[in-house]
């Protein structure tokens, strides 16, 4: 991306409300451009300034909603149809407004069954030496490189990110602590785009990890996922776990590097 | 009825009257801070711009039929914020009341150019004179930076009519921006 993104393409990076394309496009931007990041600085400050309140405002809408009565006219916009993809469950929603002159209008809904999983999406930016990069997949690194993890997720919810080297040995990220000992995940307060703090520096195993974030909008067992998602990967050759193999409600975001002196 | 969720995760609750509320409470939990963001911008007061985003949750519980399933929330929501911005702006005018700017315009204005702007003085200058629509394109334009098709996708017509807009507002319109630029 040479041209600088508007700053409302900005507060939809922010939100998570872009695609993976269009985040990893604009986190390839973003870490090379002093203006958009002055500019993010800016969102982010204002969402700290609001986000104390944001409680307390919420109790106090909901007070007011109560004593509302919605409307039911829709806006004579245009006619749409609407395909939605969630995840690896498709979700096909056929909407038809039908328009009566005069009259207000009806809306007719079809639908497939619904299922839906904890959306996740990882990305990891490498720092070596004073150089920063977005981690590609498959990327070449170096033992000593840092990694820090942003991860965009489609709601509150429970995380954890670990990786898998070649000898199939679990490291876990966020949390770092063992899992046994320690199964609770690691707690996301909101939907959105979240810097994780700190940063991983990679050990001196050599060879292709897979460096894997699960989430999932209820509490999960760490030692228990992780254990799920190895199997999946030292059983089946297909590099990435399947749906399914995994507990129903747990998303994944999987991402390969390579690891060499 | 099997509520429906999108690829955001977001369900569409529109069944009955707790269903909506709790898809505003949603909606206030995502995206609120968002708003707050938006209207901050385009109010430059604090207080206001909290007043705003309350406002704007009421209208979209009140216009949440209006909302099409399957698009995304936030131009929505940030279309609705941008109407009630403007309601206030043109209220405050009308009453002539100054606004604080308690906004520390100082600390970013190196960074942003648009930081510099006294957008609110600019918005306040053109709501007597400009429609409704006209306005609504200039705050996604010039503010938002927003491309033709954001605009289009955002007010609801089309490219084409956004196109003819912008180029009737050009003239009355950007030498305000460039000379607020220049002066800070
Ligand atoms: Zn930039």
């Amino acid at each position: 991306m040479a041209e600088c993104p508007s700053r409302f393409t900005l507060v939809q990076y922010k939100s998570g409300d872009l695609s993976e394309v269009e985040t990893r496009a604009l986190d390839e931007h973003v870490v090379g451009c002093a203006a958009c990041q002055a500019k993010m600085r800016q969102i982010e400050a204002n969402l700290a300034q609001y986000g104390p309140k944001q409680e307390a405002f919420s109790a106090q809408l909901i007070s007011r909603l109560s004593t509302e009565k919605p409307s039911f006219t829709l806006f004579p916009k245009r006619v749409f149809w609407a395909l939605s993809f969630a995840g690896a469950a498709v979700t096909v929603v056929a909407m038809l407004i039908s328009i009566y002159p005069g009259k207000e209008q009806t809306v007719q809904q079809q639908q497939t069954k619904v299922r839906f999983k904890g959306r996740v999406v990882m990305r990891a930016v490498a720092q070596r030496g004073t150089d920063q990069f977005v981690v590609e997949p498959n990327a070449k690194l170096f033992p000593g490189d840092a990694l820090r993890f942003i991860v965009t997720t489609s709601s509150e919810g429970y995380l954890s990110i670990f990786s898998i080297d070649s000898r199939h040995v679990i490291a876990p990220f966020y949390p770092d602590s063992d899992p046994i000992s320690d199964p609770k995940p690691m707690v996301v307060k909101s939907a959105g785009r979240h810097e994780l703090p700190g940063s991983i520096v990679l050990d001196d195993a050599i060879g292709a990890e897979c460096i894997v974030t699960a989430f999932s909008r209820k509490p999960f067992d760490r030692g228990a996922v992780h254990e799920r998602v190895r199997r999946s990967l030292w059983f089946s050759q297909s590099r990435v776990p399947g749906p399914g193999e995994t507990k129903p409600d747990v998303g994944l975001s999987v991402l390969w590097i390579n690891k060499s002196l | 009825m099997v509520p429906k969720t999108d690829a955001r995760g977001i369900t569409d609750n529109r069944t009955n009257a707790d269903e909506r509320v709790r898809t505003i409470e949603m909606l206030h939990r995502r995206y609120a801070g968002i708003i707050y963001d938006l209207c901050v911008r385009i109010l430059m007061d604090r207080q206001e711009a909290e007043d705003a985003v309350q406002e704007t949750y009421l209208n979209a519980f009140r216009f949440l039929s209006s909302y099409r399933y399957g698009d995304s929330y936030l131009p929505w929501l940030y279309q609705i914020a941008t109407n009630v911005c403007l309601k206030l702006i043109r209220t405050r005018k009308r009453k002539g009341t100054t606004p604080t700017d308690n906004i520390d315009r100082m600390a970013t204005e190196q960074d942003d150019p648009l930081s510099a702007i006294d957008t609110r003085r600019i918005l306040e200058a053109l709501v007597g004179g400009l429609d409704k629509r006209s306005i609504e394109i200039v705050v996604a334009h010039y503010i938002w930076g927003m491309d033709q098709g954001q605009i289009a996708q955002t007010i609801g017509i089309s490219r084409r009519a956004v196109v003819k807009r912008l180029s009737a507002l050009k003239r009355r319109v950007d030498p305000l921006f460039v000379k607020e630029l220049r002066h800070g």
